[in-house]
């Protein structure tokens, strides 16, 4: 039995030393072979996937592009593309194996703004610079890391950049119905600092995320003091669709605004909410009014021909973001993820909607690190029944 | 709106949503009364029963009426498949833990049915077209049209169940089983035929409850799994194997839920059936009107 013990305490002496040398590699740094950069996103289902699949399809392009003129400092890209499900769990696996094994220097795709929030955590810690192009809790750049890079607008930014069309309709009372999610609460949080500094009372009405029926909580939305004139709903589940049908059904008859896009684009929209779809504004950051760069342009041919559909505003923030990476590597002439995250820092890029600069505000806790401010948004009203973005009225600016 | 107007309103709903609710908890009872088995599933045949009806009127173009009962047969045969084929082993004595057996094959079995639905449907929100648009007026309070169809339903349905148990040959059998096996079969009930009977039965009842609930939550892969809790809730404070226990403990969770969600806090809706549940757990463990053990 000690004979047995003593062996097993050898062993492990022995091979300790390699077990943490497997762990611990850095990641990146390799000087041959191609540059691989991760993608984790969302592939299956019930995640959103079609998302995902964009995503994918946006970085392949830019990929090929690249590789079709020679490469980075001679050496050909590869996407490193794997399913996060959608899940926190999975995401982070996904992102550490990234790191460890396939020696990732950047990280570009993460979708879901819980899952990238612990993706952009563990690329944090281990170093590899991580960018953002469509994930809006806030929490994700206000940690202050210099790997998290954020191209995407945020939660607090949308609700300040909705402000001056607040303003401009008079609302005095808004209500925000928040899904009991990071996003939703995130977002009445925002919503709630920003409007008040400019004399507009907010009330929230937090519902867990998955309720089927909003209508309780709208008939006492309908019979606050003083009257409600806009309900905004923060929600990514199945409410956003029954909240205005239920709202309406209630008899509210306030103005009604989503807190992102979905109406422009979610076929489900009008199959679900119907008539009480109409007239329901939207916020977005794309439209006909939408000013392109030529990079910009030629992205937009480029991937309508490739796959047979325009690109949505993410996927032009996400192929800004692919190019920078690249734009950062050539700068330092080396594929060291830290040496890239530097460059990142005080790039300025000609991006497909605007110039790119991240700007940082040292107060902690402060959203604004690493993040660009550049986005240029649109309020978006549908005025018949079926009408997706491109057709849909542009009521702000 | 006075706050009593508010206060009539909320209630009216949380009764009406609580006699849909009140469905999913009879028909686990029934299966828990009569099988002693644990049914994990029959939150996914509600979300089955949804998709059924919402599948016979967008490919068949059948109207709702119609397609409400056709879907409802269709998952009691289902049901029957399903008892026939992963619970008979547990209740002809082969499996040595009956109960464990069930909840881990129909835990199973509910897994399985939500991949089916995304497979086949996609994981997108579906909606069946309104039942009764706009609101109906009754006396005072004013309450959507789908809610009232889907409340008439489900009293409708939760009265022909209890005549049907009270007042019929079969019926009379399963009481029978329920409340002393050995006896019934001593006496000539077919135990097994009355045990899919009794399972393919409440599998449509939840169908049923899913189709009719479906106007108003729209139909997607996972929305058995409130309806499936709530069930459990309803058995609890109920009490498990009365038929009245569902009913009465079906509002009383749709009341607790709605007023609560209004007057409290809406974030915490789910949390006031738990609360409900457990005082009853602390204060009348059988429920309402369950057996004491």
């Amino acid at each position: 039995m000690r004979r047995a013990l003593l062996l097993w305490v050898a062993c492990l002496l022995l091979f300790a030393p390699l077990l943490t040398a497997c762990g611990a590699q850095p990641g990146g740094g390799q000087e041959t072979g191609p540059i691989k950069i991760g993608v984790p996103t969302p592939l299956s289902p019930p995640a959103d996937y079609k998302a995902g699949e964009i995503n994918v399809n946006t970085v392949k392009l830019a990929i090929d592009e690249i590789n079709k003129q020679g490469g980075v400092l001679g050496r050909q890209l590869e996407a490193v593309i794997m399913d996060d499900q959608g899940d926190t769990a999975t995401g982070v696996n996904v992102v550490t194996k990234m790191i460890t094994e396939d020696k990732v220097v950047a990280i570009v795709g993460p979708w879901h703004g819980s899952v990238a929030l612990a993706q952009a955590k563990v690329a944090a810690e281990k170093q590899v610079p991580i960018l953002l192009h469509y994930s809006w809790p806030d929490e994700i750049t206000a940690m202050h890391s210099d790997y998290v890079f954020r191209v995407s607008p945020y939660n607090s930014q949308i609700a300040q950049l909705l402000m001056p069309f607040i303003l401009q309709k008079g609302y005095k009372h808004i209500v925000v119905m928040a899904e009991d999610s990071s996003y939703g609460t995130g977002f009445a949080d925002g919503m709630t600092k920003v409007a008040q500094a400019q004399g507009v009372q907010v009330t929230t009405r937090v519902f867990p995320a998955q309720s089927l029926d909003l209508s309780p909580q709208l008939l006492e939305v309908k019979s606050l003091t003083p009257p409600v004139d806009l309900l905004l709903i923060a929600a990514v589940y199945q409410p956003m669709y029954l909240i205005p049908k239920q709202a309406r059904e209630v008899g509210l008859t306030c103005d009604i605004m989503a807190g992102w896009d979905y109406p422009g684009w979610s076929p489900e929209y009008w199959q679900t909410t119907g008539e009480a779809g109409v007239g329901v504004y939207y916020p977005t950051f794309y439209s006909s009014k939408l000013t392109l760069t030529p990079l910009g342009k030629h992205f937009k041919d480029a991937y309508t021909a490739a796959y047979g559909h325009e690109p949505p505003i993410y996927a032009y923030f996400l192929y800004d973001e692919v190019m920078m990476v690249v734009e950062a590597i050539k700068k330092v002439g080396s594929a060291d993820p830290t040496k890239i995250a530097q460059a990142l820092k005080t790039m300025e890029f000609e991006g497909t909607t605007g110039t790119i600069k991240f700007e940082s505000h040292d107060t902690p806790g402060d959203p604004v690190w690493n993040q660009w401010l550049g986005q240029q948004i649109f309020i978006m009203r549908p005025t018949q029944v079926g009408q997706m973005q491109d057709q849909a009225e542009v009521v702000w600016p | 709106m006075s706050p009593f107007h508010l206060f009539l309103e909320i209630l009216a709903r949380g009764i009406a949503i609580g006699t849909v609710y009140a469905l999913m908890g009879l028909g686990l009872t029934l299966i828990f009364g009569v099988m002693r088995v644990i049914n994990f599933a029959q939150g996914e045949f509600y979300m089955v029963g949804a998709y059924t009806v919402f599948s016979l009127m967008q490919n068949l173009s059948l109207p709702f009426y119609v397609a409400l009962p056709l879907g409802m047969g269709l998952v009691f045969g289902l049901g029957w498949a399903v008892e026939q084929i992963l619970l008979r082993p547990a209740l002809a004595g082969r499996i040595d833990n009956p109960m464990e057996y069930s909840l881990i094959i129909t835990f199973a079995l509910s897994i399985l049915l939500q991949k089916l639905a995304i497979l086949a449907f996609g994981p997108f929100y579906q909606k069946i077209p309104d039942l009764l648009p706009g609101n109906i007026r009754l006396g005072l309070v004013s309450i959507p049209g789908n809610l009232l169809v889907a409340m008439l339903f489900a009293t409708g349905l939760i009265a022909v169940v209890t005549l049907f148990i009270a007042r019929t040959k079969t019926g009379r059998a399963w009481r029978a089983i329920a409340q002393c096996l050995p006896g019934a079969c001593i006496t000539g009930v077919r135990i097994e035929r009355h045990g899919a009977l009794v399972f393919a039965l409440s599998t449509a009842l939840a169908a049923g409850a899913g189709a009719v609930l479906a106007p108003i939550t729209l139909i997607f892969p996972t929305v058995g799994s409130a309806a499936l809790v709530k069930g459990y809730e309803i058995i609890a404070i109920g009490g498990l194997g009365s038929i009245p226990g569902s009913l009465l403990g079906g509002i009383l969770l749709g009341i607790a839920e709605t007023l609560g969600s209004v007057y409290l806090n809406s974030a915490y809706k789910d949390v006031y059936g738990f609360a409900l549940l457990m005082l009853f757990l602390i204060f009348r463990p059988r429920g309402l009107f369950g057996q004491s053990a």
